[in-house]
């Protein structure tokens, strides 16, 4: 008891509450810039976390790792374009709820929902953090295998006017991640000898051109007028946030549940969560046929299990230095450098320090509320523009964002080709979902697959043989052919009848 | 803008084609039986299997009257649409030989005036979201913008 | 319109003004591109000498991960940006080794060498619990049961890959006796191991650090001809085999080939200093790094030195073209 006392104690100090405020509306601010993600928000604090003591350069890196993945959800509600990966899922549900002139309840719900998941997360993490790290350790590359091919049944669920096209998307966005050499032969595939193609297919500037180019092209060709609707203030906060709590209380936990889960593991995190909670939410829902339209049952699904992942990715990290996703694996370095090395002994020996990060954890989640109520409505109030103005300024944006990736123009290229690519797949009524969705796991999927099959020498029968990849496997069998076989099923019964 | 599905398919099945091929040219990865060219193989086969089935439901449903989105009976819908392209890959040639501000403010000029805000609207906000712009960017998170002649004294 | 007044006053004053030198160097912001991503340890570096290269210079110095392509693209852009000292690269052992795979045309002479600034030697590490007390009862298991050991830590052809390959040929071992399991760096190379996949790897200590801590992984052996300062413990190569086969990562910093002599004077002193400021050494004990200095022509050598071994063993292993 002592040591939890020792360790809020240390956190509530004037330092280190200034440093995790500061941070937090750092933040915020990068996370709400599309094309700079929340990992580049920590790198870009790395270098003042030399000069700062330990528990302010840990809080900060908490706070604005938090914040800068809630605020991806604002540009993508209001323009969209997911402001980082992880808010891809779910840019389309929110932004067609800005369409109908409710942007701010969007937003609000991206805000508590976002806070929820953290806090849970949070208390997943100091409840049994060691224990569920030795679980997460146990994944080798066989279950990532099954876990990414359950990723892909998302596309199934996520919904598509014609499977088809659904279908085409997929394997298009699939066919993306083949590019470049980052595969498990090492060897440069569709790259055309150039050495940019090398690298592959930035996922960010491809999903800033798939989902907010693609709208500016449409939007500027029918000479971006107004929309007719007007955006519907949120009002008491707390009034609306007390319905949609009693209301969609068990997409919530699922929500957290899954995104805890997903986070804990290393070799997936945020992004992928999103995915997974919000094919989940639309295939368990009783209203399925109002997702995509503006419905919010999906937002907070996966807007609570992206934040939820983000705490989940601290358990291996802490517990034995293993990165849960590309932010902690800054943070371990930073914890390092400040001589807080992360393995089993830092629980035993320095149980304070321990209880000091998960105060900052449930402060920077708390934080959260405030400080993304201010910035819902600053960033409602860009809606007021005339689109004549802000279409431009959002294209701009665009093009900033797609180059700030990798400080290349290359990245404003593949923005441009992309935009081009989604407008043109949107006529067609191809949905650009799964295509997003293949990039995410295109390369999760090929890794595992064949380095499992290094491992096993050829036999695809080692994909069953672990207890966990035999029961995911199993799994995912059941989710692919369980659609088949009821519609099988129901187009017999309509015959027989 | 949008072409009958069966023109769709049959692009699917040559795009199918050209993967499959260029799949069929990689090395294996030696001493395994899985490589590079797996997972090629495998999504070249997918979309072919796609490409067939939306021209056969081409097809089937017959000739296929062009439904065109309402916009793009609009006058001007097509060309505003060609232009906000072409002003993008203006910017990708102007920003290295004029840096950010100019190519920005340009670019951003160039769409106001293609919807139709006023000229002396358009000029001086797409000079004030360009200024802003870089400092925000190059200022605050440093990103290197490309520099050119004015940049050099900010 | 003061901005503008300002930008005015300044072009005539630069008009006047002698032409750029190592005089007025540097008198903007310098950047400096990583090959690798945010958050692994060639970033950590590069994030630490640009701090510490700003509070000396006086200007901002920028961090730019240009990632992907396994290095090349990154080190391409480096060797491709004007050589005027406003930018400049960290680069890596890799550039010893990418065209010597065919990846691409640059090798080490294609930039101007500024300064060594770390290296980190491989290590072969297992399972605690493997039954293996010594890196040669490893060996002794791996030349009776070839095939049936698999190793990881990077991706194929990686350095660590090397660092395997090349220390069974040294042992006239076959290198494919241990198949490759490419993995996406050391991280999930070394959760594999744990988690049973593969059973070798052979990554740097500063990368085991944190399982070997946790009494999950053990090092048998550093392929270095000195044992580490960070964990003495470990016999090197030599004393656990007997072959003298060394290989570690390195990363020093570099501009762009031809840059002015006066400039590059400039910067090999500044990053002499940053190599020997308190800081940096807190940050290479912290973090468990390897340190290793010399200055750009020692670098130079350095650099052509691992060039030719590399390529030669490369060569042997059968991962050049």
């Amino acid at each position: 008891m002592d040591a939890i006392e020792a360790g809020i104690a240390m956190v509530m100090r004037w330092d280190v509450i200034l440093t995790i405020l500061a941070a937090s509306a750092f933040g915020m601010v990068v996370g709400a810039i599309p094309g700079l993600t929340a990992t580049m928000a920590i790198a870009l604090l790395v270098p003042i976390t030399f000069f700062m003591e330990p528990l302010p350069a840990v809080g900060a890196m908490i706070a604005c790792s938090a914040m800068a993945i809630f605020a991806g959800d604002i540009p993508s509600t209001l323009m969209r374009m997911p402001g980082t990966p992880a808010s891809a899922a779910y840019t389309e549900e929110c932004y067609a709820m800005t369409r109908k002139g409710q942007a701010e309840v969007a937003l609000g719900a991206n805000v508590l929902f976002s806070a929820l998941g953290g806090l849970f997360g949070t208390f997943i993490l100091i409840l049994a953090a060691p224990l569920l790290a030795e679980v997460a350790l146990g994944f080798s590359s066989f279950e990532y295998f099954w876990l990414a091919l359950l990723g892909l049944a998302c596309a199934i669920f996520i919904g598509a006017g014609s499977p088809v096209k659904g279908l085409i998307s997929l394997l298009l966005g699939l066919f993306i991640a083949q590019v470049g050499i980052d595969n498990p032969g090492g060897l440069p595939r569709f790259t055309f000898g150039s050495t940019e193609l090398l690298g592959g297919i930035d996922f960010i500037p491809a999903m800033i051109g798939l989902f907010a180019m693609s709208e500016v092209i449409r939007t500027m060709a029918t000479g971006a007028r107004d929309w007719n609707v007007k955006q519907v203030s949120m009002g008491n906060p707390l009034k609306g946030w007390g319905t949609m709590f009693v209301k969609y209380w068990p997409q919530q936990i699922r929500g957290n549940l899954t995104g805890t889960a997903i986070g804990i593991l290393p070799g997936a995190g945020a992004d992928i969560a999103a995915w997974v909670s919000y094919a989940t939410s639309r295939k368990f829902s009783k209203q399925p046929e109002k997702f995509g339209t503006g419905h919010v049952e999906g937002i907070i699904e996966s807007t609570s299990s992206n934040n939820a992942a983000l705490a989940g990715a601290w358990v291996p990290a802490l517990v034995f230095g293993i990165p849960g996703d590309s932010i902690t694996a800054v943070v371990i370095g930073v914890l390092y450098l400040k001589g807080l090395n992360p393995g089993p002994m830092l629980f035993v020996n320095n149980p304070q320090t321990i209880y000091a990060v998960f105060t900052i954890f449930i402060l920077a989640n708390l934080l959260m509320i405030p400080l993304g109520l201010l910035a819902l409505k600053a960033g409602t109030a860009l809606l007021r523009f005339p689109r004549r103005i802000l279409i431009p300024i959002i294209l701009m944006f665009c093009i900033v964002g797609s180059y700030a990736v990798n400080n290349s123009p290359y990245g404003v290229v593949l923005m441009l080709v992309f935009g081009v690519l989604g407008f043109l797949m949107e006529e067609h009524e191809i949905p650009i979902a799964p295509c997003v969705l293949g990039i995410v796991l295109g390369k999760l999927l090929e890794e595992s697959f064949v380095t499992s099959m290094i491992k096993a020498d050829g036999d695809l029968l080692a994909f069953f043989e672990r207890p966990i990849s035999g029961t995911l496997g199993a799994l995912t069998i059941l989710v692919f052919v369980w659609p088949i076989w009821s519609s099988l099923r129901a187009r017999r019964q309509r015959r027989a009848a | 803008m949008r072409v009958s599905d069966l023109i769709v398919g049959l692009l699917v099945l040559l795009g199918a084609a050209a993967l499959y091929s260029a799949a069929s040219t990689f090395p294996p990865i030696p001493g395994q039986q899985y490589g590079a060219d797996v997972f090629p193989t495998l999504t070249a086969a997918g979309l072919a299997a796609c490409g067939f089935i939306l021209c056969a439901g081409a097809v089937r449903a017959g000739p296929f009257p062009l439904a065109q989105a309402t916009w793009i009976r609009e006058p001007g819908a097509l060309p505003r649409a060609l232009a906000t392209i072409a002003l993008t890959a203006a910017y990708l040639v102007l920003a290295p030989l004029l840096g950010f501000i100019p190519a920005a403010s340009l670019v951003l000029a160039g769409l106001f005036l293609l919807v139709r805000v006023p000229l002396k609207v358009a000029v001086p906000v797409a000079l004030a979201t360009a200024l802003l712009t870089w400092w925000a960017f190059a200022h605050g998170l440093r990103v290197p913008l490309p520099r050119g002649f004015i940049e050099g004294y900010l | 319109m003061r901005r503008l007044l300002a930008a005015g006053l300044a072009l005539a004053f630069s008009a006047l003004a002698a032409p750029a030198s190592a005089a007025g160097y540097p008198d903007r912001p310098i950047t400096m591109i990583v090959p690798w991503g945010a958050g692994g340890g060639t970033d950590a570096v590069a994030r630490i000498v640009a701090s510490l290269l700003e509070r000396d210079l006086g200007q901002p110095v920028a961090v730019v991960n240009r990632t992907g392509g396994q290095g090349v693209v990154g080190h391409q852009a480096i060797a491709d940006a004007t050589p005027d000292g406003y930018t400049l690269g960290l680069i890596t052992v890799e550039i010893a080794m990418m065209h010597w795979a065919g990846l691409t045309p640059l090798t080490p002479a294609s930039y101007t060498p500024l300064a060594l600034m770390n290296e980190d030697p491989a290590g072969v590490q297992v399972r605690t619990d493997a039954p293996y007390k010594t890196a040669q009862e490893l060996l002794d298991d791996i030349k009776k049961n070839p095939g049936k050991f698999k190793a990881s830590g990077t991706g194929q052809g990686g350095i660590w890959h090397l660092a395997l390959a090349g220390m069974l040929s040294s042992l006239k071992m076959d290198p494919a006796s241990v198949p490759w399991v490419p993995s996406n760096g050391a991280a999930p190379g070394l959760q594999d191991l744990v988690a049973g996949g593969v059973q070798v790897v052979t990554c740097s200590l500063p990368e085991a650090r944190s399982l070997i801590d946790a009494g999950r992984v053990k090092s048998l052996a550093i392929m270095s001809p000195e044992r580490s300062k960070l964990m003495p413990n470990i016999p090197t190569l030599k004393e656990a085999t007997g072959s003298d086969w060394a290989i570690g990562a390195w990363r020093g910093v570099a501009a762009p080939k031809g840059l002015p002599a006066d400039v590059s004077t400039k910067l090999q002193a500044a990053l002499k200093k940053v190599y020997e400021s308190k800081e940096y050494q807190d940050f290479l004990s912290g973090r468990g790094f390897g340190g290793k200095y010399a200055d750009g022509p020692g670098f130079g050598a350095f650099m052509a030195a691992a060039d030719a071994s590399l390529g030669k063993v490369m060569k042997e292993v059968g991962l050049a073209k």
